[in-house]
């Protein structure tokens, strides 16, 4: 039996439907929509600081929902590590920030060739420093990541990884794309490789070749948006470096070529920013393909994880929530924009009415109030909650009695968390 | 006591040992199958690690250690409250919720009050006084036509020059900058505008608006604030206001998450207009004032009757659009100290040149009054 589950473990996506269903799924949507409403009010009241805290009972509550062979998961993060790591970050962020922002003004005047050059150098770094932001995220998290009294771990190097991906980013862009599974893949393994349960590491067994195929439609997208806006900036570069050199002469209007650039970019990159929009979706597609393979590709000990969860209900999901903030996003403004009407109407000379006018203003400020209030929370409950639940319910595991030989690592842990991840805003989902 | 039948995970391996747990005032003690004691707790240490939820197992830990036990049937809940008293500590109740909260925002709006108040202000300092001049001088350029742009409702910035004009408010800036070094050439303008005001750039770019012109009884009014402004270009001040907001929006910026910080950024010349200088810079200012007043023999009460003046304007459309007095707040020190030490009593210029002055933006705005 163990044999064969190794064996079905060699190719990620082609093991057969074994192991059983003991991963359970304990959340309610209320409370996360009780700690949610405490987290925001909070926030308010604090500026944003508690922001930190926020973000571990919203980890305290994911992780607690999930339970593994009749175990839940626990996380034992603490809303003051989070912080410290932050304000170490604010530290040495800070002046590097703002040394940035005069060297560009001293470069921008002195030397615009060098000044295009730092700027690209500039952005890069920034891309760099959020991947190695994400990975030193991932270690401070699998280490407050509690399952049994074991706790997790990631080894390897922030630095390593960044460097990794940095080189595949290239070759993606080189590829118009078409390196992306095989970056994937390669991330993939370096970071279940060197992730581990107490002294236990993670296996990955999985290639970029088997990602192709789901990369294939959004890859497409991806070409004909590039190819076309390569073919568009082909085709036009007379007239757009005409345009170019006349805006970049002080002396002539820039008014006229505002309107010209403007026309022509639209007709150039219509097709370019319709392959763009179809490819969002196609796109989370593959991300979350990519992780059903990842669980799949990956094993500890003896265990075998097979996820089976459907990547296009999450896809569904994700469509859903979009297209209820956005009707919400339309409703306020239409409320928005009828009483600050009223409000405007009634302090004409004609009506000179200050009472209607303020309770104008109140009316169009409420919705607006509320929205912002509300928003924030709007993908936790509505998108990332029933994935996480679709997720966890589906997984299968075989052979977790594997773990009991497993002991705690004495590897030290971080002890502040994630500080450049938080500056960074690296979390998309808030947590 | 009973014993409770629980399941043990000693926090060293992942194996499950089923044990037996007796809760006592003392202890907890935790005995596997064979009765050997695996583990002792005292219970003010025991903790809750979730809330309880019903139908759901009791977890405990003891403080924030590795070790768990898990009891399923939930009906010893009584027990553990009864003989732990910080079985519920663990979990954030409202006691961990607040408590962060209070300690943290203070520190937090410490840390932020010294980073605005002290930190960036000095920093500031440094650095304008350490910025290369021709930089300064392209980064004024660049800000004055947003600037005006903006005071102009995003039209073109528009420059009033007539020959006579300029000639005339270029031989009153030549009888300033003649006594003193500046790093940069002294740049003056009119601004085609009704706001009374009057403000200087980085890089030595000194902004009269038209209003200015049409309020001013005397050119030698007009000669004092210039020669005010003037003050401030000599002390880099506007740089220093510019690096201050460059340094707070970053900060900002990053503090709520914004890395680029490139709306903040965009938001920097509005900010550069309505930051008024600090009481110390305004002195220094005034002090240079009169110090060149004094030095081209011009009388130094023009400057005095200006801002007294401006204090006693009662009509409320103008007032609007004195903008001058919240960027230069009027004191009755400041006037004194002008009035002791301004010691020159001679003109600014001839009527014929003050007349092509107040006529640069073009005759109507000067009859208006």
């Amino acid at each position: 039996m163990t044999d064969a589950v190794i064996s079905a473990g060699a190719s990620g996506d082609g093991a057969s439907p074994q192991g059983e269903r003991i991963v359970g799924f304990w959340g309610r949507r209320g409370s996360l929509f009780g700690i949610l409403m405490l987290n925001a009010a909070l926030g308010m009241v604090t500026f944003g600081i508690y922001r930190f805290w926020a973000r571990t009972r919203l980890r305290q509550y994911f992780w607690n929902s999930i339970e593994i062979d009749g175990d839940l998961l626990e996380y034992t993060g603490r809303g003051l590590e989070l912080f410290i790591g932050f304000l170490i970050v604010i530290a040495v962020l800070v002046p590097l920030i703002i040394g940035y922002q005069f060297l560009s003004v001293f470069l921008q005047t002195n030397m615009p060739d060098i000044f295009v050059v730092a700027n690209f150098l500039y952005f890069i770094a920034i891309f760099w420093l959020t991947r190695y932001a994400y990975f030193r995220a991932r270690r401070y998290r699998l280490a407050r990541t509690v399952w049994r009294g074991i706790r997790g771990g990631q080894d390897g190097s922030a630095a390593g990884y960044a460097w990794l991906w940095f080189g595949y980013a290239v070759m993606s862009v080189i590829t118009l794309g078409w390196a992306v599974p095989w970056m994937t893949a390669e991330l993939q393994k370096y970071e279940v490789d060197n992730a581990r349960f107490g002294v236990e590491n993670f296996h990955y067994e999985g290639t970029g070749k088997d990602l192709l195929r789901y990369w294939i439609p959004c890859g497409i997208a991806f070409s004909i948006m590039s190819l076309s806006a390569i073919v568009a900036v082909a085709v036009n570069w007379t007239e757009l470096q005409l345009i170019f050199e006349a805006a970049a002469d002080p002396a002539a209007d820039p008014s006229v070529f505002g309107d010209d650039i403007g026309a022509l970019l639209g007709g150039m990159f219509s097709i370019a920013i319709i392959a763009y929009v179809v490819s969002i979706p196609l796109y989370i597609y593959f991300r979350l393909a990519a992780l059903r393979y990842m669980v799949n590709a990956a094993n500890l000990a003896e265990v075998k994880f097979v996820a089976e969860f459907s990547a296009w209900r999450i896809v569904g999901y994700g469509l859903l929530y979009s297209l209820i903030v956005i009707g919400l996003i339309g409703i306020v403004a239409l409320l928005f924009s009828t009483f600050s009407v009223l409000a405007v109407f009634s302090a004409t000379e004609e009506v000179a009415n200050p009472a209607l006018a303020a309770v104008g203003i109140i009316l169009a400020a409420i919705p607006i109030i509320l929205l912002l209030f509300f928003l924030p929370m709007m993908n936790l409950l509505l998108f990332y909650y029933p994935s996480i639940r679709h997720i966890a319910t589906t997984l299968r595991v075989t052979e977790i009695s594997s773990l009991q030989r497993i002991v705690q690592s004495s590897k030290d842990d971080p002890r502040f968390g994630e500080g450049l991840a938080a500056a960074l805003d690296v979390d998309v989902g808030g947590f | 006591m009973s014993a409770i039948p629980a399941r043990y995970f000693d926090g060293e391996s992942a194996r499950q040992i089923d044990v037996f747990v007796q809760i006592g005032p003392q202890n907890v003690v935790v005995r596997d199958d064979a009765d050997t004691v695996l583990a002792v707790w005292p219970p003010e240490e025991v903790r809750l690690l979730e809330k309880f939820t019903a139908g759901r197992p009791l977890r405990l830990s003891r403080g924030r250690g590795d070790a768990r036990i898990i009891i399923d049937d939930t009906r010893y809940l009584g027990n553990l409250q009864r003989l732990c008293p910080n079985l519920s500590k663990l979990r954030p109740g409202l006691r961990e919720v607040w408590r962060p909260i209070l300690l943290w925002t203070s520190v937090a709006a410490a840390s932020a009050a010294f980073l605005f108040l002290v930190a960036i202000p000095f920093a500031a300092r440094e650095v304008a006084q350490a910025m290369p001049p021709e930089i300064e001088a392209q980064l004024g350029e660049r800000a004055a036509d947003q600037v005006v742009q903006i005071f102009s409702g995003g039209r073109e910035a528009v420059y009033c020059s007539t020959p006579e004009g300029d000639a005339a408010l270029q031989t009153l800036t030549d009888r300033f900058v003649s006594q003193i070094e500046l790093p940069y050439p002294l740049v003056v303008r009119v601004v085609d505008s009704p706001v009374v005001n009057a403000f200087t750039l980085p890089g030595g770019q000194v902004l009269l608006f038209d209003g200015l012109l049409d309020f001013a009884d005397s050119s030698e009014e007009v000669a004092g604030v210039l020669a005010h402004e003037i003050g401030h270009a000599v002390r880099r001040h506007p740089m220093e206001v510019f690096a201050k907001n460059v340094g707070a929006a970053t900060l900002i910026g990053v503090l709520l998450g914004d890395i680029t910080g490139g709306s903040a950024i965009g938001a920097l010349v509005q900010f550069t207009i309505t930051a008024a200088y600090t009481r110390d810079a305004e002195r220094e200012a005034d002090s240079d004032a009169v110090d060149l007043l004094n030095g081209a023999g011009i009388d130094g009460s023009g400057l005095t009757d200006f801002f007294d003046r401006l204090l006693g304007v009662e009509n409320s459309r103008l007032r609007d659009l004195l903008a001058v007095i919240n960027t230069h707040p009027a004191t009755d020190e400041r006037s004194e100290f002008v009035r002791t030490t301004a010691t020159a009593t001679g003109p600014a210029m001839s009527d014929a040149e003050w007349q092509a002055l107040r006529n640069i933006c073009g005759e109507d705005d000067a009859e208006e009054e």
